[in-house]
């Protein structure tokens, strides 16, 4: 097995709060292994510890125990750290900067080579989609920021790139060009450990995915595992006559209609055909019948509502 | 180390009140030697014109730069503080702090770097504002204006260590109101506390807590005497008030330092 791009045994963070006289477990013992080239989303609701979790792993927060390991060495290694990329939620930049300058500037934190540097400013740029904008950052929208943190964040050409919600505030188009944009990066074998609330999205790209729920890892997985079956089926017709009601009622029972569409739970596969006989005796055309699945958001939601309860 | 120093200067020349501070010295240089006219007489003495008349030129100076000294210690320290507060304290906002952490910066590197630029601004401040004079006098009279330059020198000391004070605050408490006030009262408390046996007379209950108060903070006040006393070549009848605030300026930036270092995100 190849050496994991970060790899955290029993992480455990608590913060104290000495006026309040009580403690906060944001991490509960969190073991991740994250291999290389791959998109990993990190899902919870807000508080569930992601964030704690993300600035572990770039050394900005320090673990009250547990190890945490970073492309084979500690994330306090500062060398270790210029080969990451690092997007925050809540990033504020210099308002009184443009776009090349603020990029010249995180570079040269980073110890890159001037020429480098130069060179590769007008390349994330492009990528990102600021070519060409002479605009002070102050006059930028929350998206075009948004843009603008990824550059920075792709700046040093990283191996491990750390986005916390890359695509908010961002249009559907320009949410496009970003998930291309990362599906390149894993096509060049960078890691991409993505916090995202968009669980479509996670689902679209991200080839595994941890749910963690008030400090603990509560399922992994590949997108995929979490996409079931559910037993039901969606039917739709091209008009919810009086003569199709009589026939869908006859062979299912009550249903409920929306519009011209029907979710029900067949009890076998041949109440599923006599239901298909019967329409087409009315005559009416099936425009779908197909088996509903549950998305990742469904999953997710489920999970959520079990433990609150 | 170099990077942080260098941003801040950057950073420095994009505020509002450091472009101020850097304005007001260069004006008050040009005032200051636009004010004075230097003439020779026929037996070399060197004379200076002033509103009451001429004056010999080592007489003007013994009692001109020491009042530059008084108020470079009081106006040109408030004025400096006001400027520097802001560069150590809004880098730690939230969003920002992480960016320039998560990089391949130490933090100790980024936090003496900011506080080296936040100190170089106001020494070049006081390079235009005393520098400036100290030259033209220098090249005028040919009287040495060394020992001014050290007294000025030990008012940058002072300042030196207030900062180091808002530097170790901002850490704890990175808000710019917060760390004004903190900063302005220990510049406020100096001379109270360097004059605390007379001024507590009356409440002795005050007298341990303001003893405790002078010997552990930066004792601006006793600074800006002393370099008057430099200035007159006067026996310097104490030079606690130096080693003291020394140790506080290495004391308050090795916390901050470790503060920063361990603190979360």
């Amino acid at each position: 097995m190849s050496t994991p791009v970060v790899e955290t045994s029993n992480l455990v963070k608590t913060y104290r709060e000495p006026l309040k006289r009580r403690t906060v477990d944001a991490l509960r013992g969190v073991s991740v292994r994250v291999e290389r080239g791959i998109i990993f989303g990190l899902l919870g609701q807000n508080g569930a510890g992601k964030t704690t979790f993300t600035k572990i792993l770039l050394s900005l927060v320090q673990p009250t125990s547990g190890q945490a390991q970073v492309l084979g060495g500690s994330p306090t290694d500062a060398r270790i750290r210029s080969r990451i990329g690092y997007l925050p939620e809540q990033m504020r930049l210099p308002e009184l900067m443009k776009a090349p300058s603020l990029l010249r500037l995180m570079g040269q934190y980073y110890g890159m080579d001037r020429r480098a540097l130069e060179q590769r400013i007008p390349e994330v740029l492009e990528q990102v989609g600021l070519a060409g904008n002479k605009k002070m950052i102050q006059a930028y929208s929350k998206g075009m920021r948004q843009r603008l943190g990824l550059a920075q964040a792709l700046l040093g050409d990283p191996e491990l790139l750390f986005l916390d919600e890359p695509t908010e505030g961002l249009d559907p188009l320009g949410r496009k060009q970003i998930r291309d944009l990362l599906l390149r990066k894993r096509a060049q074998g960078k890691t991409i450990l993505l916090n995202s609330h968009i669980l479509s999205e996670v689902e679209m790209i991200c080839d595994k995915v941890v749910i963690v729920n008030e400090g603990q890892v509560v399922r992994a997985g590949k997108p995929a595992d979490f996409i079931r079956a559910t037993g039901a089926y969606r039917l739709r017709v091209a008009a919810v006559t009086d003569a199709v009601h009589a026939a869908v009622q006859g062979v299912l029972g009550p249903v409920t209609w929306e519009g011209a569409t029907t979710t029900f739970t067949p009890r076998d596969r041949s109440q599923l055909n006599a239901l298909v006989d019967r329409l087409r005796a009315v005559p009416v055309e099936i425009e779908a019948l197909e088996p509903v699945r549950a998305s990742l958001e469904d999953y997710f939601l489920e999970l959520v509502q079990a433990k609150e309860k | 180390m170099r990077v942080a120093f260098l941003h801040t200067i950057r950073e420095a020349f994009q505020r509002r009140m450091s472009l101020v501070l850097l304005v007001v010295c260069v004006l008050t240089a040009v005032i200051y030697v636009a004010q004075f006219r230097f003439a020779t007489g026929p037996d070399g003495q060197v004379t200076v014109q002033t509103a009451m008349g001429p004056v010999a030129a080592d007489a003007f100076m013994k009692f001109n730069l020491p009042g530059q000294l008084n108020f470079t210690g009081v106006w040109w320290l408030i004025l400096g503080a006001l400027a520097a507060v802001p560069l150590v304290t809004t880098f730690h906002e939230t969003g920002w702090v992480e960016l320039l952490v998560s990089k391949r910066v130490s933090r100790w590197e980024l936090l003496l770097g900011r506080y080296l630029a936040a100190f170089a601004q106001f020494a070049v401040a006081l390079l235009l504002v005393c520098g400036v004079p100290a030259l033209h006098i220098w090249l005028n009279t040919g009287i040495s204006t060394w020992p001014f330059l050290k007294g000025v020198g030990l008012i940058l000391f002072g300042y030196a260590c207030t900062l180091a004070l808002a530097t170790l605050v901002a850490v704890l408490q990175p808000n710019v109101g917060l760390v004004s006030v903190i900063t302005f009262a220990q510049l406020g408390l100096s001379p109270l506390l360097a004059e605390r046996h007379d001024q507590f007379k009356e409440l002795p209950s005050l007298q341990p807590l303001s003893s405790f108060l002078y010997w552990i903070l930066p004792k601006n006040n006793e600074l800006m005497r002393l370099s008057i006393d430099v200035f007159y070549s006067n026996p310097v009848e104490s030079w606690a008030p130096l080693w003291s605030s020394a140790i506080f300026l290495v004391v308050a930036l090795a916390a901050a330092c470790l503060i920063f270092q361990r603190k979360s995100l």
